[in-house]
């Protein structure tokens, strides 16, 4: 009896030093996992702050991102997101002009024209249209438009791609202008004329042009002008003639004489205002008839086969 | 002898609980962090790319303005038009 006792007293201090030794090993667990777990708590604040400073400063280079993406889609596409800009544009100056012919706006529109050139001069020009943020319409001519009219030493063949680049719209005056030189003599021969200013113009810019501006006007045509205008229309082309002009066509040499004109011609709320680049004094008034346009309220456009002054 | 087994049973018994509490609440803050630290390695990665798109980018962008001046402020030009425009209409 005393022999079983002993033995099974010997079996429950064997017990208790297990069970000691586990409830050791599971306290020193618990300390280390306590330790361990706080030391997580307490590092929690820094790690959120690192976290938010860094997703801050992720989103500013996400935006720097979004920006330097969206440039260079842009310059990428620099011509196709001209082109739709420019297509809205058209689309909503066109309906502009409706509502101001059906009497449903008071707003007003100016289109200045430029006949005949490039000339040297035209460099002039197409600074003040610069300077004045405005785009404009160059009617260009292209007979030895290589040596510049106004200067001869100097080369003028590289203005159109200049005008182009510049935004304004080109448009056909005919290649040779030859209004007594067989230019109207048929039909055939004027388009001729206009052709061959298209392909000037389309070597010289890559540009299509679409609009015709008679030498002269379109009643200089005479008796070919129905004929000249149907194979104008075959050929994909519209017509405009002027509403407004400053007399600057022959040899305008007092600017008062052309600011009179220029200020008793427009009144429309449409118009077509016809100047030549070849002229000093439209050159010198040519800053004070934009200021005095966007004074009294005009929309400088370019033209644009669309619009309703545009013959078609 | 009997007592002192029991008590050290229960002792453990409670000090297992305790071990099976702290392991959770080790594992929700452990969990915590990693989610953290992942987020951060995950920002820090994109920051790294973002600065290497930028530093190829911002180059080839710098060319093109200055190749293209011309026709960024002709583009630029039209945008005002457009907007000229668009209010003309809305008037």
């Amino acid at each position: 009896m005393a022999k079983i006792s002993k033995r099974s007293n010997r079996s429950l201090r064997k017990i208790i030093i297990i069970i000691s030794i586990l409830f050791f090993i599971s306290i020193t667990i618990n300390i280390i996992i306590y330790l361990k777990t706080n030391s997580y708590k307490n590092n929690y604040n820094n790690m959120i702050e690192q976290l938010n400073s860094i997703t801050s400063s992720k989103e500013e280079k996400e935006k720097e991102y979004q920006k330097v993406s969206e440039r260079l889609d842009l310059v990428n596409n620099i011509d196709e997101r001209t082109n739709e800009v420019k297509k809205d544009f058209f689309t909503k100056a066109k309906q502009l002009e409706d509502k101001i012919i059906a009497g449903e706006s008071n707003e007003k529109i100016v289109y200045i024209t430029f006949d005949d050139g490039p000339y040297y001069l035209t460099y002039q020009f197409l600074e003040i249209l610069d300077e004045y943020d405005v785009f404009a319409t160059f009617f260009t001519i292209g007979d030895n438009k290589d040596v510049c009219y106004d200067n001869r030493s100097e080369d003028c063949s590289g203005m159109y791609a200049l005008e182009a680049s510049k935004g304004h719209t080109m448009a056909n005056h005919t290649y040779s202008h030859g209004i007594w030189k067989g230019l109207y003599d048929s039909p055939e021969s004027f388009m001729y004329q206009v052709k061959l200013q298209e392909n000037l113009i389309k070597d010289r810019t890559g540009i299509k042009t679409n609009i015709v501006r008679f030498p002269g006007g379109a009643a200089t045509a005479g008796g070919y002008k129905n004929r000249i205008i149907e194979l104008l229309r075959e050929n994909g082309y519209g017509w405009i003639n002027w509403t407004a002009s400053i007399g600057d066509g022959g040899n305008l040499r007092d600017h008062n004489v052309g600011w009179s004109n220029f200020v008793n011609n427009i009144s429309a709320n449409i118009e077509v205002l016809l100047q030549h680049d070849y002229n000093r004094v439209t050159l010198r008034i040519l800053p004070d008839e934009i200021k005095y346009l966007k004074e009294h309220g005009y929309h400088i456009f370019p033209l644009f086969y669309e619009s309703n002054m545009v013959n078609k | 002898m009997k007592y002192v087994v029991i008590s050290l049973s229960t002792l453990l018994c409670i000090s297992l609980c305790f071990l099976g509490f702290n392991l959770y609440n080790f594992n929700k803050e452990y969990s915590k962090a990693k989610n953290i630290t992942n987020e951060i390695d995950v920002a820090n990665k994109r920051i790294t790319e973002i600065n290497n798109y930028l530093d190829e980018n911002n180059n080839t962008y710098n060319e093109f303005v200055e190749k293209n001046k011309t026709k960024i402020e002709v583009y630029e030009k039209w945008l005002r038009y457009q907007k000229e425009v668009t209010e003309a209409l809305e008037k």
